[in-house]
């Protein structure tokens, strides 16, 4: 008896996103931690590199939880881990961030079909990964910002640089992007070639 | 020792959180004054010392770079500077994880957050301990295998130590939580009537007296 048919998310559908999701907040966390001390020079570069790493983890969640509502429950998830660790003004841009990637994935087959599942993810860590970077300096403002770095002015300017100027914003999208996608492309490599084989991906959830 | 109520807890790290952004140097001192206060309050002392402590170092490190630093330790010094604003907020976050979680549940079910939200969030927080002992595990079956990850071969092939670290972890999480979807099935986690909580959740005095003070601060720390 195969119930893959039901198109709401169920009880057991939110376990499984909720532990996807602490797995890539952990991935994310991890992979950003070298970059803590040289923040100044690779801000750009972090949401990049962190897309690139939690990629597979997310292409075996919308293959395992194919239903309408995944993203938005999982950026939400993430989102309300990050306020609990104090950044609290993420949670409205996370919510929007999740509606905007579930427009993305709206159509009916979408989770499954992998070039879409590639678009999703890509608009889903420009907006996370570079929005949870990016989005405190905006809020702040450089008004705020100057004041509350009164001492290290310097690191400050670099930083509001990043922020504001085009052509780095467009650096930091434009990496995200390669990265995503490249990141996909070995995602779904990784789940062909192990798991596919293994069996742990049956035949009605193949992954095209 | 005073019991705050979860929405309580999480109301004072929410505020704490904003406020240590728009606050110069002595309001970051004043919050942290109020956050040890607060966590003495609630029995917590050990904790409170602790965080100070480190909060007086990270601060006294910062200055030093100030002092002696050249440029480049001053981006380092920035780096400090916002992990030392950050430890009131730690302070609230971990106070708030003190609580059992279904009393956080329920708090949230209150606060009428959606319920598949609240369940994904309980089992994700849940897990995320879970994620470092499968990593140890993984990096303990590799040594048996004398696979390293700190060695030449790391370096000529990326992608390959990649996968040779992710495809277990994956696999792990994706067999834990099969299982623990389907034990959420079996326990009736899609049962739609109300959920009950062990303990009742109810707003005191102190809760108010708390809320006050730091709203209180609150305004005095923003506008004087």
């Amino acid at each position: 008896m195969n119930n893959s048919e039901r198109t709401t998310l169920v009880g057991k559908d939110f376990v499984a996103i909720g532990i996807y999701s602490a797995l890539i907040f952990v991935i994310f966390v991890v992979v950003s931690l070298p970059f803590m001390p040289f923040m100044a020079f690779t801000y750009p570069f972090i949401g990049g590199v962190c897309a690139f790493f939690t990629a597979p983890v997310f292409m075996l969640m919308t293959y395992k939880v194919a239903k309408r509502g995944t993203i938005l429950i999982s950026v939400t998830v993430f989102v309300l881990v990050y306020a609990l660790m104090g950044y609290v003004y993420l949670l409205p841009y996370g919510i929007i961030t999740g509606v905007v990637c579930e427009a993305v994935m709206w159509k009916k087959g979408a989770y499954r079909n992998f070039w879409h599942n590639m678009g999703g993810y890509t608009v889903f860590s420009i907006l996370m990964y570079i929005g949870s970077t990016y989005v405190p300096i905006y809020i702040l403002g450089k008004g705020y910002y100057m004041t509350m770095q009164s001492q290290n002015t310097e690191a400050a300017a670099l930083h509001i640089q990043f922020a504001f100027s085009p052509m780095w914003v467009a650096i930091a999208v434009g990496t995200a992007v390669f990265m995503s996608v490249a990141g996909c492309f070995i995602g779904r490599r990784i789940l062909k070639k192990h798991f596919v084989k293994a069996g742990l991906i049956q035949e009605n959830e193949q992954i095209q | 020792m005073i019991h705050f109520d979860p929405r309580t807890k999480i109301f004072v790290m929410i505020l704490l959180g904003l406020l240590i952004f728009m606050t110069e140097r002595m309001g970051t001192i004043i919050l942290l004054v109020f956050s040890a206060v607060y966590l003495v309050l609630q029995g917590k002392n050990v904790r409170a010392v602790k965080f100070a402590v480190g909060f007086c170092l990270l601060y006294a490190l910062e200055f030093a770079i100030q002092a002696y630093g050249s440029n480049l330790l001053g981006m380092f010094g920035f780096i400090v500077f916002l992990m030392a604003r950050f430890i009131p907020v730690l302070m609230a976050a971990s106070v708030l994880s003190d609580s059992p979680p279904a009393e956080l549940m329920t708090a949230l079910r209150k606060m009428h957050v959606p319920g598949g939200v609240i369940i994904a969030l309980a089992v994700g927080l849940r897990f995320m301990p879970c994620i470092f002992q499968e990593f140890s595990v993984i990096r303990d079956a590799m040594q048996m295998r004398r696979i390293s990850f700190i060695s030449l071969r790391t370096l000529v092939h990326p992608i390959l130590s990649l996968e040779l670290l992710i495809v277990p972890l994956l696999v792990r999480t994706m067999k834990i939580s099969d299982e623990l979807s389907v034990s959420a099935s079996v326990r009736g986690i899609d049962n739609p009537g109300k959920r009950t909580c062990l303990q009742k959740l109810r707003f005191s005095i102190a809760d108010g007296i708390a809320l006050g003070i730091f709203c209180v601060a609150g305004v005095l720390l923003l506008f004087v």
